[in-house]
């Protein structure tokens, strides 16, 4: 007993020695900035180029290094960014696609006036992004990467079947028309149906593909002041219908069977990818790092880019994953060089290049290596319509303070698989959600004094907007805080 | 006992006990005290932290009335009870394979034994050059030859091989392990799609050769039957209580669980003639066999006399008419079906698929559990006696496990279903969390993995809190239940 | 007892086909492994070509630490079975060989413990850890874990079945308490203690959320969250991540297959009576 205990206590020393030798010694004059992200091998890239960016901009110790170096963090981040930003201990620079959400934790780092100063402010990036980096009319970030979800069209499909590659714009009626045309000449002679106009959006991608959708009959998931939901005004329970009907009736969407009997026929799994390429789907919606997959490709097929189908209003929802710094960072100055280098000539041309989203700053839309990137003439023509997109029509997502954006996903994402799995009919689906976000809300006041009192203000707001609707007034623009009607309204007139 | 000596054992008692006690102070105790009056309070992370520091008040039971009128902890709740449906079909698969493993395996002379090594290597052999004579593929000569290993394995070593590879799933169980799960129930290229989807091909080809009416026409056949195994479950409990065997608790509770398939038929059945008759005739078979209860005399026996055997009947009983009721609904539907060439389901992102999904997988992690080695070892335990006097008098198998084995086996059944239902009730985030992320529509959400989203990814951290020992006290009650009930069953 | 031949022929051949059947998945996870990427999603099991390389190249891949992480595991998972099967027999001592007056009450604190969900620990424990400092440390994952209740209700099992005259005796001889834990009453609950630490070591090898919350710096990472961690960068690559589930269920079968006979015979023992 005594020799295994010895035994024991030699491992473990041996062990601990073993770590503390390997333990990466940190030199203590750079200090180390820690960026909570994704696994992403292009984040390594990127953090080296920031290494080289700051030696090129003087941004250098007395000996010639640069003055600070980042660390990714990035296993199970979602788990912990909560936990780890209310206790102090979060990393320095921390990636965020619900900003508002977090600032209400009141962990964030203003940044409005540095981005004034180091040139990363809202005029370096898309106008209406603006919602997403901002709470309280202060800046909390900036973008790492923009993105619009399109349809991207392999046209070489189109083109054997004799079709032209779908327009850029178009609204429902004429989506579904080219569908069905496209599916009935695509399956003609097969046993089953095997091609499809698209891939059902579903997961993450589902909410830009409805949010588009209701946007489109000018609705929206909240009323203007972001006090209620809006989800049982139809437009949400119109939207889970068409979905379920292209699924169903127009066979535009494989069902989840269909989907399911691609089995082993391609390679990479069956994946998304090796479907679009072999035709199975005339069309693929996601964003622009398909090119990713498809620059690796020894002969890419020709792409082109639609919009999302729209009712009548013309829109496009623009997400962000924007970094942050952390308001309990011990290095917030140096943190804000990363926030001007996201904004910087070095970064943004990486990203075109990369493709991996739309570059953060817009100046870089313009330039040849975007539109037409000399490797790849597949792509020339296509990469305008992401680009016109986020310029012209895109807004914001709506989010609430009252509630936290990732419950609207669910309660959202649970519908439409309630309607797909016929658990409920859409109106029905629709109302249910309704019901379940304004619970969500109230649980939320019921609490929170402040919150409350906010609530309040923001009824009040309400009331005088419901009334000047009545009386078919303008309503102006300094009250509403849901982006979609600000723009809404702004159009319409 | 002298005061001094006493005084002394404490001391003592205390001092082996300061190392663990003090690190599970600071980690268990302090943590629960803390997390039991958080729950009468309104912390949540979002409102209190280290840069918002808004005070803390008391909500008293806010929490728990807000907790228990919200549809979403029934809903949570059903799930982990419907995952908990699980325990009794593992404790089977268990008992199943703990009997396997415990007869006799070793063959009975040496001589014998290499006969059968020899023929087994000779039958292989034939076998992988009919299959390479056939151009079968390299799977196939490759697990035949797995097989044969396994089984020449088993002849030379006894139950030893057989028991690891039966005891590796449960051993292994973890991440890893719900990620290759994750791998195998890939709806596009898993192994599980490859290997079924040209069965139901087959089946389909099959269906549409026969006609899907004509196939209909089974319904008739697994209702008849449903109503059979209703009325041998009720025949079978009100003979045993006419002789004994039960007593009126168990009696109700076996009546109770067999009945409650017919209960689920009048709500979700349709409306048509057949239904209807079957409907008439499962009530009135109910109505008549509660009415002879009371006409059978009925001397005095306590009243929870029997229930492990009460529990098992009505458990039965109640599985093979939903199984029968699911195969009825199935039939009904074929032609509607049938419209579409039969696929595998999406798996792990199907609302009714995933929950049965993560069973199966967790039926595979516990057939070979401690509940099979504790099995093994009640069963090595056996009194040979009473087994030889039920062969003398020519009891069948079934009878002898019925009547001996069994009930020698009732305390360790006990122990397994209460470790086994302490588990249930507060399990389920890990694989959650690592294959389905509590989804589709919070089918695979159970009340841990609530716990988890509320806490970690809302921050309402007295919520989450109040749920927990919400749960707690379930488990509590469950537990005492068992004890209670579990106590008289040992005595049996 | 008669026994048939025909009997036990069928016997291992029931046996057999079970453990066949429960092992495909692990078949299939090898097989797997050794496929190029382009045969992964195909119907064959049975790879065009034998790919060993693919173990080489989860240990060489840039950014996945896997030798690292799979030191982190082992080590992590030694040393909290160490401490925690320490810890747990002294107090099982203190449970079931000394009379004192509070035993028993105490002992039940510890049994209901266990009842509760261990998830709603862990932000109390958080706090404590960031309080001592532990964030993203060795340390931090082993110290909490160091303390179990169910390891001292295992090993207290163990112990009440020893007969009392063992201490009797000793005492007798002039042993004083030490002595009779360490030079008697430990020998003898020697499958409770391996039992102890075999969960032990498997429990913190598989631990998974805890270690999530806690580790920041990717060499830090334990197998699970690496694997996770893969799952999520290269997840693609299911050849790649099969070998590395391979590799990560190795020790775990291993330790298995060296310790099973102990280890059957501590569950016997230890659950019969409890």
């Amino acid at each position: 007993m005594n020799k295994l205990i010895i035994f024991c206590i030699f491992m473990i020393l041996m062990g601990s020695l073993y770590i503390i030798l390997t333990e990466p010694h940190s030199d203590d004059s750079i200090p180390t900035l820690y960026w909570v992200t994704d696994a992403n091998p292009t984040r390594y890239q990127q953090i080296e180029l920031f290494h080289d960016w700051l030696i090129q901009n003087k941004h250098t110790t007395p000996e010639g290094n640069a003055i600070v170096r980042i660390k990714l963090e990035t296993g199970g981040i979602d788990n912990k960014k909560l936990i780890h930003g209310v206790s102090g201990v979060a990393g320095d620079l921390i990636d965020l696609s619900d900003i508002d959400q977090y600032q209400k934790l009141g962990i964030l780092e203003d940044v409005t006036e540095q981005g004034k100063s180091l040139g990363f402010d809202i005029h370096q990036t898309f106008p209406s992004l603006k919602p997403s980096l901002y709470f309280n009319d202060k800046q909390y970030g900036y973008p790492c990467n923009v993105s619009i979800h399109s349809c991207w069209v392999n046209s070489e499909t189109f083109a054997k079947l004799e079709m032209e590659a779908p327009p850029e714009k178009w609204d429902v009626e004429t989506f579904e028309k080219i569908g069905k045309e496209f599916v009935l000449k695509a399956n003609k002679e097969k046993e089953r149906q095997e091609v499809f106009f698209m891939n059902k959006p579903s997961d993450w991608l589902l909410i830009p593909w409805l949010t588009t959708l209701i946007r489109s009959m000018g609705q929206s998931t909240f009323n203007e002041t972001l006090t209620d939901s809006t989800l049982d005004q139809g437009a949400f329970a119109e939207a889970l219908r068409l979905n379920l009907k292209w699924v169903e009736e127009d066979h535009l969407f494989p069902s989840s069977a269909e989907a399911s009997s691609f089995n082993s026929e391609g390679g990479f799994g069956g994946s998304l990818m090796s479907l679009f390429l072999e035709g199975n789907y005339g069309m693929i919606t996601t964003g622009r790092w398909v090119l990713v997959r498809l620059r690796d490709l020894e002969e890419p097929p020709r792409v082109s880019v639609s919009r999302y189908p729209f009712k009548y209003f013309e829109n496009s929802v623009v997400m962000t994953r924007a970094a942050c710094i952390y308001k309990g960072s011990k290095h917030k100055k140096l943190a804000a060089l990363f926030l001007s280098f996201l904004a910087s000539q070095t970064y943004n041309e990486q990203i075109v290049q990369c493709a991996d989203a739309l570059p953060s700053n817009p100046k870089y839309l313009h330039s040849n290596e975007f539109l037409k990137p000399i490797h790849f003439p597949n792509e020339w023509g296509a990469h305008e319509v992401p680009a016109r997109s986020a310029q012209e029509i895109s807004i914001a997502e709506t989010k609430s303070p009252y509630i936290s954006y990732s419950s609207i996903v669910k309660v959202i994402r649970e519908a439409d698989e309630k309607v797909q799995n016929h658990i409920s009919e859409p109106v029905e689906a629709a109302k249910e959600a309704n019901l379940a976000i304004r619970e969500e809300i109230q649980r939320n006041l019921k609490h929170r004094p402040k919150l409350k009192k906010q609530f309040d203000k923001d009824k009040f707001r309400q009331n005088q907007i419901n009334r000047m609707k009545e009386n078919g007034e303008k309503i102006p623009t300094s009250l509403i805080s849901n982006p979609f009607y600000k723009k809404y309204y702004n159009d319409k007139k | 006992m002298t005061k001094n000596k006493e005084f002394k054992n404490t001391l003592l008692g205390l001092a082996f006990l300061s190392p663990n006690i003090l690190g599970f102070s600071i980690f268990t105790i302090f943590p629960l005290g803390f997390s039991l009056v958080m729950a009468f309070s309104n912390w949540d992370l979002s409102q209190h932290n280290i840069f918002h520091s808004n005070p803390i008040h008391w909500v008293f039971f806010d929490n728990f009335s807000a907790l228990l009128s919200s549809n979403e902890f029934w809903k949570f709740f059903k799930n982990t009870l419907f995952f908990m449906l699980g325990i009794p079909v593992s404790i089977a698969g268990s008992l199943m394979a703990a009997i396997l493993l415990n007869q006799d395996l070793k063959a009975p002379s040496k001589k014998i034994r290499n006969q059968l090594i020899l023929g087994s290597l000779l039958i292989l052999g034939i076998i992988v050059t009919i299959m390479t004579g056939l151009k079968a593929s390299v799977i196939s000569i490759f697990l035949s030859s797995i097989f044969t290993l396994i089984l020449m394995g088993g002849l030379l070593g006894g139950s030893t091989l057989y028991r690891t590879l039966f005891y590796t799933p449960h051993f292994t169980a973890g991440v890893a392990t719900f990620i290759l799960w994750k791998k195998l129930y890939n709806p596009q290229s898993g192994p599980l799609t490859n290997f079924l989807q040209p069965v139901l091909d087959h089946v389909s080809i099959f269906i549409e050769f026969v006609g899907s009416e004509n196939i209909g026409f089974l319904k008739y056949a697994a209702a008849t039957l449903c109503f059979l195994s209703l009325s041998y479950g009720l025949k079978t409990i009100l003979k045993m209580r006419k002789e004994l065997e039960l007593g009126n608790g168990s009696f109700a509770i076996a009546y109770f669980l067999s009945a409650l398939p017919s209960y689920f038929i009048v709500k979700w059945s349709p409306d048509n003639p057949v239904s209807a008759v079957l409907q008439i005739i499962l009530i009135g078979t109910l109505f008549y066999y509660f009415a002879s209860f009371f006409k059978v005399s009925k001397p005095k026996t306590p009243i929870d006399d029997g229930i492990g055997k009460a529990i098992w009947i009505g458990f039965i009983s109640m599985t093979a008419q939903f199984i029968l009721i699911g195969l009825c609904n199935l039939f009904q539907n074929i032609p509607a079906i049938m419209q579409s060439p039969l696929s595998t389901p999406n798996w792990l992102t199907d609302y009714n698929w995933a929950k049965p999904s993560l069973m199966f997988m967790g039926f595979w992690a516990s057939i070979g559990s401690n509940q099979m080695l504790l099995y093994l070892a009640a069963l090595s335990n056996l009194s040979p006696e009473l087994q030889e006097a039920a062969e003398i008098d020519g009891a069948s198998k079934f009878q002898k496990f019925w009547n001996v084995t069994w009930p020698q086996l009732a305390p360790v059944t006990f122990f397994i279903s209460i470790m086994a239902v302490i588990q249930g009730m507060q399990g389920g985030f890990e694989v959650a969390k690592t294959m389905t992320g509590g989804g589709p529509a919070g089918a695979t959400t159970t009340l841990e993995y609530y716990i988890y989203d509320e806490g970690f990814a809302s921050g309402r951290l007295a919520y989450a809190s109040a749920i927990s020992w919400v749960l707690f006290a379930m488990i509590f009650l469950l537990t005492l239940f068992n004890w209670r009930f579990g106590n008289r069953f040992i005595d049996e | 007892m008669k026994r048939s031949k025909s009997q036990f022929v069928l016997n291992n051949l029931v046996l057999t086909l079970i453990s066949l059947l429960l092992c495909l998945p692990f078949i299939w996870m090898i097989l797997t492994s050794l496929k190029p990427l382009e045969d992964v999603g195909k119907a064959e099991w049975w790879p065009k070509i034998f790919l060993w390389s693919n173990y080489k190249t989860i240990f060489t891949t840039e950014h996945i630490h896997y030798g690292r992480w799979y030191f982190n595991s082992l080590f992590i998972a030694f040393c909290v079975t160490f401490l925690q099967v320490i810890t747990s027999s002294l107090a099982a001592f203190g449970f079931s060989r000394i009379k004192w007056k509070w035993r028993d009450r105490i002992f039940l604190l510890y049994l209901a413990t266990m009842m509760v969900p261990a998830l709603i620990l862990m932000i109390p424990n958080f706090q404590i850890m960031i309080e001592m400092g532990l964030i993203d440390s060795y340390l931090g994952l082993i110290i909490p874990a160091s303390f179990s209740a169910f390891g001292t209700f295992l090993i207290r099992q163990f112990m009440m079945s020893i007969p009392k005259s063992f201490d009797e005796a000793a005492e007798i001889d002039g042993a004083n308490s030490w002595q009779v834990f360490w030079q008697i009453i430990l020998p003898l609950s020697r499958p409770g203690l391996i039992t102890l630490t075999i969960f032990t070591f498997m429990g913190n090898y598989n631990s998974f959320f805890w270690p999530i919350v806690m580790l920041k710096s990717e060499h830090k990472y334990t197998l699970p969250i690496g694997l996770l961690f893969f799952e999520s960068s290269q997840g693609q690559q299911t050849n790649l991540l099969m070998a590395a589930i391979t590799m990560s269920v190795i020790p775990m079968i291993l330790v298995f297959v060296c310790l099973q006979k102990h280890l059957v015979k501590g569950i016997q023992l230890g659950g019969v009576k409890g």
